[in-house]
């Protein structure tokens, strides 16, 4: 049977709207939980770095406590100063992908301190870069030292399924632990990451990982955005570990 | 075509993988472990019983001229969809999925079905042909991710399942299966398996 043009335009433009219509209004009653869903995410992530967090089964309201107890949250902009934030903005509010778009004295890098008491136990931030096919997200915790390696987790990636989406096992997160990403002369060199299992006897074997085999690209991207989010934050991390060094001097006086 | 026939036909004589040969891509993409092929078989199923049924509503209203225009909106919109809920209720799923799940809608198998059977049949036979079509797509990616996973990383749905001591009598895990091109190889050797068995030959 023959359409006439008109009965054509008029058709498309009703299924249009009623699939646009059904979208968006989708979109709309889904966002809320969504949003729920990416910030407890997020937090949990954070937990899951600084090694608050051992098993997956938990509620995302205690998720949230837990993180509300433990978590202290600051932005540092690249002289490594603390600044305040504009107004009804909060630190987990920060999108670390947007800030690279700014030039670097607007930049705000946001910093997640664990506490216990009055002391600092744990330091994290976020770590973001490409890999092979998409763009990687994480958190780095580093101890009271800011040197060692507490934890890194991955929980956002597009890579090569069952090869550089391993980025996400526990397996090869937990090679990093205890890894240094400072060397004796005070130089932050990062963790380089080899296509090979680091021989024993390497003298650089604490800043060394060994690769996801299989998945090279990615794993070069894990290297180079570990260097380039710890560049970002090296100077706030020089004056923490300058001011600690002379507290460390005073009290052994 | 009676409605039994319908349903169980693409399972094996009319599979849409290993007889018609769609949705290769994605069967060699997603079947490196079993879960996201799991997970992906059930998407892929319920997108297309929704479409067929939805297209077989409106088969008699559409303009000839621009049905594929017709399917292709239907098809995006119950992939997004999807996809929001996903979001919303099964976040860790979803973000497993991540790209694949938009991916769904360039499966030539869903396409395929509307093209061939829901414009020209009622709901009930159209949703009967999607759930069969959906099933048996399901059916190879489970295979083909079980066995991949299994030989390629020596697990399944994440738990060990070759004894350590295999592995200390020297056996490996086969990187080949792992990579697409291993897929490939196994998608190949299940055809011929299923023809060899089945004595369907496209030649005379």
């Amino acid at each position: 049977m023959r359409r006439s043009n008109l009965y054509t335009f008029v058709f498309i433009t009703i299924v249009t709207i009623i699939c646009a219509g059904l979208l968006s209004s989708a979109a709309y009653y889904l966002k809320d939980k969504q949003q729920t869903n990416v910030e407890v995410d997020m937090k949990k992530n954070i937990l899951k770095a600084v090694k608050l967090l051992e098993s997956n089964k938990i509620s995302q309201q205690e998720i949230l406590s837990s993180y509300n107890q433990n978590i202290e949250s600051y932005a540092v902009n690249y002289l490594g100063e603390i600044i305040e934030l504009p107004e009804g903005i909060s630190v987990e509010d920060i999108d670390p992908e947007k800030e690279e778009i700014k030039p670097e004295s607007e930049r705000m890098y946001p910093v997640y301190v664990k506490k216990s008491g009055m002391d600092v136990d744990a330091y994290c931030i976020p770590i973001i870069g490409k890999g092979l096919w998409s763009t990687m997200y994480g958190y780095l915790a580093l101890e009271s030292d800011l040197n060692t390696i507490l934890g890194i987790t991955f929980y956002k990636q597009g890579e090569t399924p069952g090869l550089g989406s391993e980025v996400e096992s526990k397996k090869f997160q937990d090679k990093f632990i205890g890894k240094k990403i400072w060397d004796e002369n005070n130089n932050l060199i990062s963790i380089n990451i080899l296509k090979i299992e680091p021989s024993s006897d390497s003298p650089d074997l604490i800043h060394e990982v060994a690769g996801i085999s299989g998945a090279t690209k990615t794993s070069e991207g894990v290297m180079n955005l570990l260097l380039k989010d710890l560049n970002k934050y090296e100077n706030y991390f020089r004056r923490l570990r300058e001011s600690s060094s002379k507290k460390e001097i005073t009290s052994n006086v | 075509m009676s409605n039994k026939k319908t349903f169980f036909e693409p399972f094996v004589h009319n599979n849409p993988v290993t007889v018609q040969i769609l949705g290769i891509c994605s069967t060699l993409a997603v079947t490196t472990q079993l879960k996201p092929s799991l997970v992906m078989g059930i998407a892929v199923t319920v997108i297309i019983v929704f479409s067929n049924l939805i297209i077989s509503l409106i088969r008699n209203m559409i303009p000839k001229k621009i049905r594929i225009i017709v399917e292709m909106i239907i098809i995006a919109t119950m992939v997004i969809l999807v996809d929001q809920i996903l979001r919303a209720y099964l976040f860790d799923v979803s973000k497993q999925l991540s790209v694949f799940v938009g991916l769904i809608i360039t499966n030539c198998i869903v396409l395929g079905r509307l093209e061939g059977f829901a414009l020209i049949n009622k709901a009930v036979p159209s949703i009967l042909d999607g759930l069969g079509n959906g099933i048996g797509y399901s059916l190879i990616l489970v295979a083909v991710g079980a066995f991949r996973e299994i030989f390629g990383s020596g697990t399944l749905l994440g738990f060990s399942v070759i004894p350590q001591s295999l592995y200390n009598a020297g056996y490996e895990n086969n990187g080949l299966l792992v990579l697409a091109p291993g897929a490939f190889f196994l998608l190949g050797l299940i055809v011929w398996f299923q023809r060899a068995i089945t004595k369907q030959y496209e030649e005379e």
